[in-house]
């Protein structure tokens, strides 16, 4: 028997989760490649069950350019790998070596089966990486694949300046212009997609921009169903001689963690965040994920530290829920969340009040007279955990030994609204709305036809401006003007556009056909665009760039939620709409009229020219 | 604390001295805008019918508005005079009345006494940062841009036509920011830096600047 299962309280599993917390200090960042390999020797060292790298890897479509680069059937001679830190661009280039014949250490240049790999073109001095680079653009030496950051790309194939490119440029003129530059761009439709999959494979270089990838929905199942395997918890040497194993929040999650219906839930939390604008590279999706496992805890803590006599209630600081939401670090083991974390309010149930949930969560919490009634809210009976932390606040409320009751019932309260908004037990009709945005965005993204989503966005910003009727087909004539959404008193000016716009949806980035096959992606980006109905349709429209924050404010109109204020900062963004539908609608002839609604009356503003050297005088038309 | 205070005041006057930024000891960001906008376009208005809006004696409304009906039109004056209280004044003189307009319209930036209300500050950005031989091409972007708010902007469609065109007195005395820039080749080396982002110049990273890297020892 090893060391370390002789003292259950280093669990090698949990060490290996912690170590991929980004925000876990003390423990070896084994979410750095290069610090992973020989992490992992040294649990498996300690402890002969630690799952093999295979059993903890987690297929996505970039296992299969690494085979496809194995096989040949690749048709390019330089491949740039480039996005973010934590994207998984090292990961590639060791996996791409290994299946190339390179067992040992990937150096920063490594050379094998005809490729060389430079794992980090900031590990590279300058001169050697384009000499690598000048060599394949003029068409020489072996293959290459360089994993690289954007700016450094930027820099290195960016002509110097005009009239005099640089080496680069000066190798493969279009390089830039063609192929590298569009693949950068945030954004892409069908028509530079087609084009750039014509110069990338025309110049057989490929730019994969790791930005482009939506990999929540494929990787999130995938790690937790690799980290909850029974074998590493209930049924690992490490816990079955643990003592503290049936009061364990770690176990706890891990048993929690492998249904199917959380992981769903959790994933439909971190897409709402990616369709908010906020990427999460693979590193920090995971490091998110590995917290709401251990919940930054270690063994120790558990067993002889400060939770080892901490109350029931305490314990559920540390279950998943409340990690994947939880912001502070408090608790009697203080765990700095993930920087995600914060972004991920939005999507909280523990924030939501549902009064007959909460109600029920007070009737659980009532004290009964023998502490033998069962603990259920609804139909449901609660996990473990949560039973003992409501049958604590029933001993507590008996006794009156807790002098903050209300504070306790309180964090019980916001605890179980997690626990039900994440775990399978919730299935929320109609689902809340961040989810609705969410599933809205979601399927035109993957290729929907996204026509509720049209109506639902045309009809939101038709009832800001007050129209008493159901309108979702076209944007309505009269708008409040865009200086109208930072204070009640410029609600008295409103604008008659003079026509009506017909609203469409489009969306990017479309990937070439060249990358599309290793990259998980979706068309992430989508905008709500607005032409006049009539006249001017080849015109630039008006666009309002959706995501999931501006779309659950819109779909809250629906309950009666119109007042503009309510968009927060996404007020600057519907202004700049409408001053684009103002002009659009200049463009269209329409002649668009300033108006001032005063009492129960509406005035029509204009201003005419002074006749005669007079000066110009404003006019106030009643209007019927 | 009052010699702390000094000695942060100091700091920033050699922080502008350092950058050649005039008059920068009570501003509002907002007339920059508006004082560059005035500058690179050549327009400046005379704002005083602007400014009469505000009035509130009898003869304004006759003034201001044809056909004027003192009970029919005197809300509808009030609740224009509310909208632009709130969304287009950026300072005020003691009595009230603005001195100075975000300029939804090019023609809200005033012709008056510009060095005292508008501090000069535009020329910091318009000589100095947009000033250089390869801006060319932005500053026409600029200008083509600014000269369509009047028509993106309810209140600049409705109001520019009140404020008359004036020609603007051009500056003699030199930029300093464009003096410093000549001067100092890393400060002129930052500024021409292009962004890596999005290729512009003036606009590299702050961490790039002259002043973060002579921090250091």
């Amino acid at each position: 028997m090893s060391t370390n299962e002789a003292h259950p309280a280093n669990h090698p599993f949990v060490e290996y989760l912690n170590s991929l917390r980004t925000q876990e200090h003390g423990a070896n960042p084994s979410f750095v490649h290069e610090n992973r390999k020989i992490f992992l020797e040294q649990l498996r060292a300690t402890a002969a069950w630690f799952p093999s790298d295979d059993d903890l890897h987690v297929p996505t479509r970039l296992d299969g350019l690494a085979s496809a680069l194995t096989e040949g059937s690749v048709p390019c001679d330089l491949i740039f790998l480039t996005g973010d830190a934590g994207d998984g661009k090292t990961a590639l280039c060791a996996a791409v070596a290994e299946r190339l014949g390179c067992t040992d250490e990937l150096q920063d240049v490594t050379e094998a089966g005809g490729w060389i790999i430079v794992k980090d073109a900031s590990e590279v001095e300058p001169e050697r990486l384009e000499a690598l680079l000048a060599e394949r653009l003029f068409g020489r030496g072996p293959k290459l694949l360089v994993a690289i950051n954007e700016g450094r790309l930027r820099r290195i194939m960016r002509p110097q300046a005009e009239g005099s490119p640089g080496g680069m440029a000066a190798a493969r003129p279009a390089l830039w212009a063609d192929v590298i530059e569009p693949a950068l761009r945030a954004w892409t439709d069908e028509a530079s997609a087609r084009r750039l999959d014509e110069r990338m494979r025309a110049e057989r270089v490929m730019a994969l921009n790791f930005r482009h990838r939506f990999h929540v929905p494929a990787v999130v199942p995938g790690l937790l169903n690799a980290w909850t395997r029974p074998r590493y918890w209930e049924d690992s040497p490490a816990c079955r001689s643990c003592g503290a194993a049936s009061r364990c929040p770690i176990a706890a999650n891990a048993k929690s963690l492998g249904s199917p219906a959380v992981q769903e839930n959790i994933s439909e939390v971190l897409q709402s965040a990616h369709f908010s604008g906020q990427r999460l590279p693979f590193r920090r999706l995971q490091a998110v994920l590995a917290l709401t496992v251990t919940a930054g805890l270690k063994c120790r803590d558990v067993q002889t530290g400060e939770l080892a006599n901490a109350n029931a209630l305490d314990l559920l600081r540390y279950r998943y829920y409340e990690a994947l939401f939880r912001t502070d670090a408090g608790g009697p083991v203080p765990v700095t969340p993930e920087a995600i974390n914060r972004f991920l309010a939005p999507a909280d149930p523990g924030l939501a009040s549902t009064p007959a949930f909460d109600r029920e969560v007070g009737y659980a919490a009532t004290p009964d007279k023998d502490g033998r009634t069962p603990v259920r809210l609804g139909e449901t009976a609660l996990p473990s955990l949560e039973e003992q932390a409501v049958r604590f606040i029933r001993e507590s409320s008996r006794s009156a030994a807790d002098p903050d009751m209300t504070g306790s019932m309180a964090r019980l309260t916001q605890a179980l609204r997690r626990w039900a908004g994440i775990s399978d037990v919730s299935s929320a009709e109609p689902p809340e709305p961040w989810r609705k945005a969410l599933r809205y965005l979601r399927e035109y993204a993957t290729g929907g036809d996204g026509r509720d989503l049209r109506l639902a966005v045309t009809a939101a910003i038709n009832r800001y401006h007050f129209l008493a009727a159901l309108n979702e087909q076209w944007i309505a004539r009269r708008q409040i003007a865009p200086a109208g959404f930072r204070d009640p008193a410029r609600l008295a000016l409103e604008l008659d556009l003079g026509v009506e716009f017909a609203t469409s949806l489009s969306s990017g980035p479309v990937l070439p056909e060249f990358v599309r096959p290793w990259l998980e992606s979706a068309a992430s980006e989508i905008y709500f665009e607005a032409r006049p109905a009539t006249g001017a349709l080849g015109r630039e429209p008006a666009r309002l760039h959706l995501n999931a924050r501006l779309l659950e404010t819109l779909l809250n109109t629906g309950s009666g939620f119109t007042y503009v204020g309510a968009l927060g900062a996404y007020r600057m963004d519907l202004a700049r709409f409408h001053s684009r539908l103002l002009a659009l609608a200049h463009e269209a002839e329409s002649d668009p009229k300033v108006l001032l609604r005063v009492g129960g009356k509406t005035y029509r503003a204009s201003c005419e020219p002074g006749a005669n050297g007079a000066p110009a005088r404003l006019r106030f038309d009643g209007e019927d | 604390m009052p010699n702390q205070q000094s000695q942060i005041e100091n700091l920033t006057d050699s922080v502008q001295r350092r950058l050649g930024l005039q008059q920068a000891q009570t501003f509002s960001p907002e007339d920059i805008t508006g004082d560059a906008i005035g500058r690179l376009l050549g327009l400046r208005a005379d704002v005083s019918r602007l400014q009469r809006l505000f009035d509130r004696s009898v003869e304004a409304g006759p003034d201001l508005v044809a056909g004027w009906n003192r009970e029919e039109h005197g809300p509808v004056l009030h609740a224009l005079r509310r909208v632009l209280d709130t969304s287009m004044v950026v300072q005020r003189r003691s009595d009230g009345v603005p001195k100075s307009f975000l300029p939804f319209a090019p023609e809200f930036v005033g012709a008056d006494r510009v060095s005292t209300i508008y501090r000069d500050l535009g020329r910091s950005v318009v000589e100095g940062l947009w000033g250089r031989p390869c801006q060319a091409e932005l500053q026409t972007r600029i200008k083509n841009r600014v000269n369509e708010w009047r028509g993106r902007h309810p209140l600049g469609m409705l109001l520019a036509p009140l404020c008359e065109p004036r020609e603007q007195a051009q500056d003699r005395t030199p930029c300093h920011l464009k003096a410093a820039i000549e001067s100092d080749e890393s400060l002129g080396a930052w500024v021409e830096e292009p962004s890596p982002r999005t290729g512009m110049r003036g606009c590299a990273p702050p961490n790039r600047s002259p002043l973060m890297s002579r921090s250091r020892p």
